[in-house]
């Protein structure tokens, strides 16, 4: 399990790298110079150099790639090309925003989403069921922005219960939250139900109601505590996905979060707050998937068993293929 | 595998004589049989009308051609069925040009994309070892950037445009794919038919067309179907946000953002394109999901 572990934690630096290597790359094909776009529109040629030696764009591509990576392990993410101020002090301020905002909608996914899942499972094929099962079709079916749009609409211009954007007190958390909730809602309900139809229709669960145990009993300790690992899965996958998604919904709420910085330092070619919002992006779900595995470890004793043991059963499979 | 008839024939004894019918063909009757599956693939086939009819309906022209005094006009208007926007183009001409351009870029970018993962699933399971694990390296790496992340950093660096797009969704939804068909290629080829006909000196690209592709058919067309929806919400998503199609093409998410500053008076114009988007949406995944259980009936149900 250790070893695992450490092997996962030696990999994260080594993918980061990776993914440093190819935003670079990409963002390199880009045509547009993005020292001609600091300058004013008429500049000498010496104006363009120093600008260019300012921001380390006069060396090669492999350079400035290096130069960043020796930076950024010191915790400098580079000069913005637009407000021409470190990146890293305004990334560290919006980090927490967008974490707060992903977290939060996750909480209250489990909370509704969970209970909800286990009832459509239980009374599978009921009425119940089947709403649940066209209202996810519904939500599942509506893009994101414009869900924002409409609740926009809604409750804050015609009813005037919620404000449009901003982040000041719980109120003006209420519809960015709904509108990132609603289409992944639908999806984990629709997870959560098949994870436990999976586990209702085991032997287990037959055994523990032939021996007479109340239905609740069967139902949340024999059928959803083994659920759990499945449903632990998506939940992390949502809670890395939600950080993304909330892209949009930070742009039509005027959030001041990663998302919203990503689209205004592509709007801007600001190249290095762009490097630096991706970069806290991948980190963040390479984290999160570590975590999901350590605890789907951590909970089912089979998947640790296999950690531990995968060396041996490697030596038992080649001794027997060597006597074969 | 539908009509099975015992014949005796004198030397055998018993034989098993099947006249098989085409899976394809046994996968429509199960659509046929569902009001809902035909329900929404009339309205994918209303959709695709429309897109593919765009110039019957209005000329290219006339969705782009800007009318200075018939601006924001209300929908009902004589002449302008829907309405017209703030540079005074007529929107239904340009809800009837958007639904193309949605089409090809989700149809496009869907089907390069479940290609090209097969075609890289396919290597994975065939050759193993390095080129399996050179190619789930790259798509580990993809997969940890959000997928409108990857969508908007390739736009950004290949800039405005329907080519670029496409190539943008392409990518973005490329690792989720890769994964999924690699793990069922692992599968089939694994099996005792794919091991026989390794032995026999298959050569892995006999295999990986004989074997492979078929086993894998019905995961792709289910993927792909639902990655269609996928791809022209998230395309829509990039044109709101200022990416994706350049300025005059008519794009439904560039048209959602163009209408954001009238919202408060014209609400038309962020409702027609959207409810137009999420009713393509809604189509496309429930044809999705029939499909998905006309493939496999043991599915059916599941989420």
């Amino acid at each position: 399990m250790l070893k695992y572990t450490i092997k996962r934690l030696i990999m994260l630096p080594i993918m980061l790298l990776v993914v440093a290597l190819l935003i670079f790359i990409l963002l390199n094909l880009s045509e547009s110079d993005p020292v001609v776009l600091m300058l004013p529109s008429e500049y000498t040629q010496e104006q363009y150099d120093a600008m260019a030696a300012k921001f380390g764009l006069d060396k090669p591509m492999m350079v400035q790639y290096f130069n960043w990576v020796k930076n950024a392990v010191q915790g400098n993410l580079g000069l913005s090309y637009k407000t021409k101020g470190p990146v890293t002090d305004d990334v560290a301020f919006r980090i927490p925003i967008s974490i707060k905002l992903a977290f939060y909608t996750t909480i209250v996914m489990i909370i509704i989403g969970v209970p909800l899942g286990v009832m459509c499972a239980v009374k599978q094929y009921s009425v119940f069921d089947g709403i649940v099962n066209v209202l996810a079709k519904f939500m599942g079916a509506i893009p994101t922005f414009w869900l924002g749009l409409m609740l926009i609409l809604a409750f804050s211009i015609k009813l005037g219960w919620f404000p449009t954007y901003g982040i000041e007190t719980w109120r003006h958390w209420v519809l960015p939250m709904i509108t990132l909730l609603l289409p992944y809602l639908a999806n984990y309900i629709r997870q959560v139900r098949s994870a436990m139809l999976d586990c209702i229709r085991q032997d287990y669960v037959r055994t523990a109601r032939s021996k007479g145990a109340k239905e609740s009993r069967v139902i949340f300790r024999d059928a959803l505590k083994n659920a759990l690992l499945p449903i632990i899965t998506f939940t992390g996958g949502c809670f890395a996905s939600l950080i993304g998604g909330a892209v949009v919904v930070e742009r039509v709420f005027a959030i001041p979060g990663l998302g919203n910085k990503i689209v205004d330092s592509i709007n801007h070619r600001d190249i290095p707050t762009l490097l630096a919002c991706t970069m806290v992006l991948a980190v963040f779900s390479i984290v999160v998937q570590l975590v999901i595995d350590l605890c789907y470890a951590a909970i089912d004793p089979r998947v640790k068993s296999t950690y531990e043991n995968s060396h041996k059963i490697k030596k038992l499979r080649t001794k027997t293929e060597g006597a074969k | 595998m539908a009509n099975t008839t015992i014949a005796k024939t004198p030397q055998s004894g018993v034989k098993l004589k099947t006249k098989r019918r085409s899976p394809g063909r046994e996968v429509w009757e199960r659509l046929k049989s569902s009001p809902l599956a035909m329900a929404s693939l009339a309205g994918v086939l209303l959709f695709v009308f429309i897109g593919v009819f765009a110039d019957v309906f209005y000329s290219y022209d006339y969705a782009i051609k800007q009318f200075p005094l018939e601006k924001l006009l209300p929908p009902g208007t004589p002449g302008h069925l829907l309405g017209t926007d703030n540079f005074g183009r007529d929107l239904l001409a340009r809800m009837i040009h958007g639904t193309r351009t949605a089409l090809v870029i989700g149809i496009v970018s869907s089907f390069a994309s479940v290609v090209i993962s097969a075609i890289l699933a396919c290597l994975c399971a065939m050759f193993g070892g390095i080129v399996d694990n050179i190619i789930m390296r790259i798509i580990d790496v993809i997969s940890c950037i959000p997928s409108l992340v990857v969508a908007l950093a390739i736009c950004a660096a290949l800039g405005n445009g329907i080519p670029q797009l496409i190539v943008a969704l392409l990518f973005s939804s490329l690792p989720m794919h890769v994964k999924m068909f690699r793990s069922v290629a692992l599968t089939v080829s694994k099996m005792e038919y794919v091991e026989s006909a390794v032995a026999l000196g298959g050569k892995p690209w006999y295999i990986m067309v004989r074997h492979l592709w078929p086993n894998l058919a019905s995961i792709i067309i289910v993927n792909g179907t639902a990655q269609i929806s996928m791809s022209i919400m998230m395309g829509a998503t990039l044109g709101f946000i200022g990416l994706g199609v350049k300025a005059p093409t008519p794009e439904w998410g560039t048209m959602l953002s163009e209408g954001l500053k009238y919202m408060m008076r014209n609400q038309y114009m962020v409702l027609i394109p959207g409810i137009a988007l999420a009713l393509a949406a809604l189509f496309v995944n429930t044809f999705g999901d029939c499909l998905r259980d006309a493939f496999d009936p043991q599915l059916k149900g599941k989420a």
